[in-house]
C-alpha cells in the first residue's frame, strides 16, 4: 500500500476552473487581475514527464498514475493552490483560492475517495484564509492546507497565527510545497541563482528558513495540535540542521524562553517531510543513515511529484539496503497516521515481512 | 523504530525545577581556607586552586557559592564567564526574567549554568559540581572539598 503525498493537478479544458470563480471576481479574472510575479527559473527541458500525455481529468490521473503504481491514496497538490498566495491583488487572491477549492472538490475529491485534497488559501490575508479553511476544510477528503515556500514573512511569524488556529480547529495539516521561490526574495540570501539548476539546488534553504522560524517563534508551543508537512524540500539536510539548532539552543535558549524542549523534539513531533526528489548519494547506505538520524520511520512520507520530471518511482526510489520496516512506514504508515487514514491491514504487514 | 509520537521530554522544566529547589552540595570533609569575604565584592568571582581542583568562589546577593571551574562541554574555565540572569520557561511571547546575578555563562560557547545548583539550564542532565562555602565571624572563607 502506498500513499503518494505529492501529486500535481491543474485546470484543463476538460475541467476548467472558471465556472468555480465566485461571480463577484469574474470581471477581475477576465481583466487578468490574477497576475502574480514569477520566479523566472523555467526548466529549459520542461517540468512535465514526456512519457505520458497531459492529465486532463480525474479518470486520466487514476488510469495513468494511481492504478499502475498501486497507489492507495494520492494527496493532490493543485497548481492554483500552490500559487494562490502570490497573486498581487489580495481580494482576487481570496477569490482564486475559493475557486481552486471548489474546482478541486467537484473535479477530483468527488470522483474518488482515493484522492486527498489540499485547501487553497491566500496567506496574505490570514483572516480570509482562516475563513476559507473553515468553509471547505470540513470536507472529509480535505486533509491539509497548502501553500508555497515563497512568502511575505517566515512562517513562524505571528501574522499567520489565524491560519494555524483554523488548521488545528479543522484537524488539517499545514503543508508547504515549492513553486514560487524567487518571485519575491532571492532563493539564496547572498544573491540570485543564475540557472534553474542552481535555483532547484537552493530550495532547501527556503524550507530551512521557514522551519527555523516555526521552531523559534514558538508556533508549536502555541499550537500543540499543529502538524506541518514539508513537501519536496529535501530530507537529508534535516539532521545536520537540527544538530546546529539543538546546539545553539544550549547557549541561546534564554532568547526564546517559550521553547521548553530541545528544538529537534518539536520537529520530530510536529513535522513530516516528503521524500521526492530523494537524495541519491554514491553509497546508498549513507541515505539510510541520514534517514535513521531523523527517525524517518516516523517522520518521512513518500511522494512522487507526479507528473513532473523529477518523479520518484516507489519501486525504485529507495535503496535495497533500506530496512523493510522503514520503507513500509515511509510508503504508507507515516502519511496514514498524519492524515488519519486507515491503517495497513494486518495480513499485508505479515506478507511484507515474509518477502 | 516506533510509530508512536515521541512524548515531549520537558527536560528543561526539570532543570529549572532543580534551580528553584537547589540540592545542597555533596558532603565533603576537607576544610580549606580560601581567603576573606572582603576580597570578593557581590557579583564577582575568585578562582582558587586546591591541588588539581580549580574552583570558582562566587559572591552572590544570596551568599557565597562555589562551582568547579570546568565546563562539562569542552572544559573551558567556566567561572571566568559572565554573570547575569536568564529567562524562565514561559508562554509564547512572554519574557519572564529570573535568577538575576545567579547565572554564569561559559566563556567559550555560552552555555548557561545556575551558580547555586550547578545545573545547566538547557537540559536535565548536565551539572557542574558545587561545593559548600562557610563564612566565619570575621569573613574567613572556608571551602569544603
Ligand atoms: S566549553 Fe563551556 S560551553 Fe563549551
Amino acid at each position: 500500500m502506498i500513499i503518494d503525498c505529492d501529486v500535481h493537478i491543474n485546470p484543463t479544458s476538460k475541467c476548467p476552473m472558471e465556472p468555480f470563480v465566485p461571480p463577484r471576481y469574474r470581471e477581475a479574472f477576465a481583466a487578468k487581475q490574477t497576475s502574480a510575479p514569477g520566479h523566472g527559473y523555467a526548466n529549459p527541458f520542461g517540468v512535465h514527464r514526456r512519457d505520458i500525455e497531459p492529465i486532463e481529468d480525474a479518470a486520466d490521473l487514476m488510469r495513468v498514475h494511481l492504478d499502475p503504481l498501486n497507489i492507495t491514496y494520492a494527496l493532490l497538490q493543485p497548481g492554483p493552490t500552490i500559487h494562490a498566495s502570490l497573486i498581487h491583488a489580495i481580494d482576487v487572491a481570496n477569490g482564486y483560492a475559493q475557486a481552486a477549492n471548489d474546482w478541486l472538490i467537484a473535479n477530483f475529491l468527488e470522483k474518488s475517495p482515493r484522492f486527498l485534497g489540499s485547501v487553497a488559501v491566500n496567506m496574505n490575508d490570514p483572516a480570509a484564509a482562516a475563513a476559507e479553511i473553515r468553509r471547505v476544510g470540513g470536507h472529509p477528503q480535505m486533509v491539509q492546507v497548502l501553500t508555497n515556500g515563497e512568502s511575505t514573512h517566515l512562517y513562524g511569524h505571528r501574522y499567520y497565527n489565524p491560519i494555524y488556529e483554523a488548521c488545528c480547529e479543522m484537524g488539517l495539516v499545514f503543508a508547504v510545497h515549492p513553486g514560487a521561490e524567487g518571485s519575491l526574495n532571492s532563493t539564496t540570501p547572498v544573491g540570485r541563482p543564475s540557472s534553474y539548476f542552481e535555483w532547484h539546488n537552493s530550495l532547501p534553504l527556503n524550507f530551512q528558513g521557514h522551519l527555523g522560524s516555526l521552531i523559534a517563534e514558538g508556533t508549536f508551543e502555541r499550537f500543540p495540535e499543529l502538524r506541518v508537512l514539508l513537501v519536496e524540500g529535501g530530507v537529508s539536510w534535516l539532521a545536520p540542521f537540527l544538530w546546529r539548532v539543538d546546539k545553539n539552543f544550549k547557549a541561546l535558549r534564554s532568547t526564546v524562553p517559550w521553547l521548553k524542549e530541545r528544538p529537534s523534539e518539536y520537529v520530530f513531533r510536529h513535522c513530516r517531510m516528503t521524500t521526492q526528489p530523494v537524495e541519491e548519494p554514491d553509497n546508498p547506505e549513507h541515505l539510510v543513515s541520514l534517514f535513521s538520524m531523523i527517525h524517518a520511520g516516523r517522520t518521512v512520507c513518500f511522494s512522487t511529484d507526479f507528473p513532473h520530471w523529477d518523479f520518484d518511482n516507489p519501486a525504485r526510489a529507495f535503496p535495497s539496503c533500506m530496512p523493510k520496516e522503514m520503507k513500509n512506514r515511509i510508503l504508507y504508515d507515516n502519511a496514514a497516521e498524519l492524515f488519519g487514514l486507515p491503517a495497513r491491514p494486518k495480513v499485508e504487514t505479515q506478507e511484507v515481512v515474509k518477502q | 523504530m516506533s510509530a508512536e509520537p515521541e512524548k515531549p521530554c520537558q527536560s528543561l522544566l526539570v532543570a529549572f525545577a532543580e534551580a528553584e529547589a537547589p540540592k545542597s552540595p555533596k558532603r565533603r570533609d576537607k576544610e580549606v581556607a580560601v581567603g576573606n569575604a572582603s576580597e570578593i565584592p557581590v557579583g564577582k568571582c575568585k578562582i582558587v586552586q586546591i591541588g588539581h581542583l580549580s574552583i570558582g568562589l562566587f559572591h552572590l546577593e544570596e551568599g557565597f557559592y562555589a562551582l568547579r571551574n570546568d565546563c562539562p562541554h569542552q572544559g573551558a574555565e567556566l567561572c571566568k564567564g559572565s554573570i547575569h540572569g536568564t529567562h524562565r520557561p514561559s508562554d509564547v511571547t512572554v519574557f519572564d526574567p529570573a535568577y538575576k546575578g545567579r547565572i554564569v555563562r561559559c566563556p567559550w560557547h555560552g552555555w548557561e549554568f545556575d551558580i547555586v545548583s550547578g545545573k545547566g539550564l538547557y537540559n536535565a542532565k548536565d551539572r557542574v559540581p558545587t561545593y559548600e562555602v562557610r563564612v566565619g565571624p570575621d569573613g574567613e572563607l572556608t571551602l569544603l572539598v
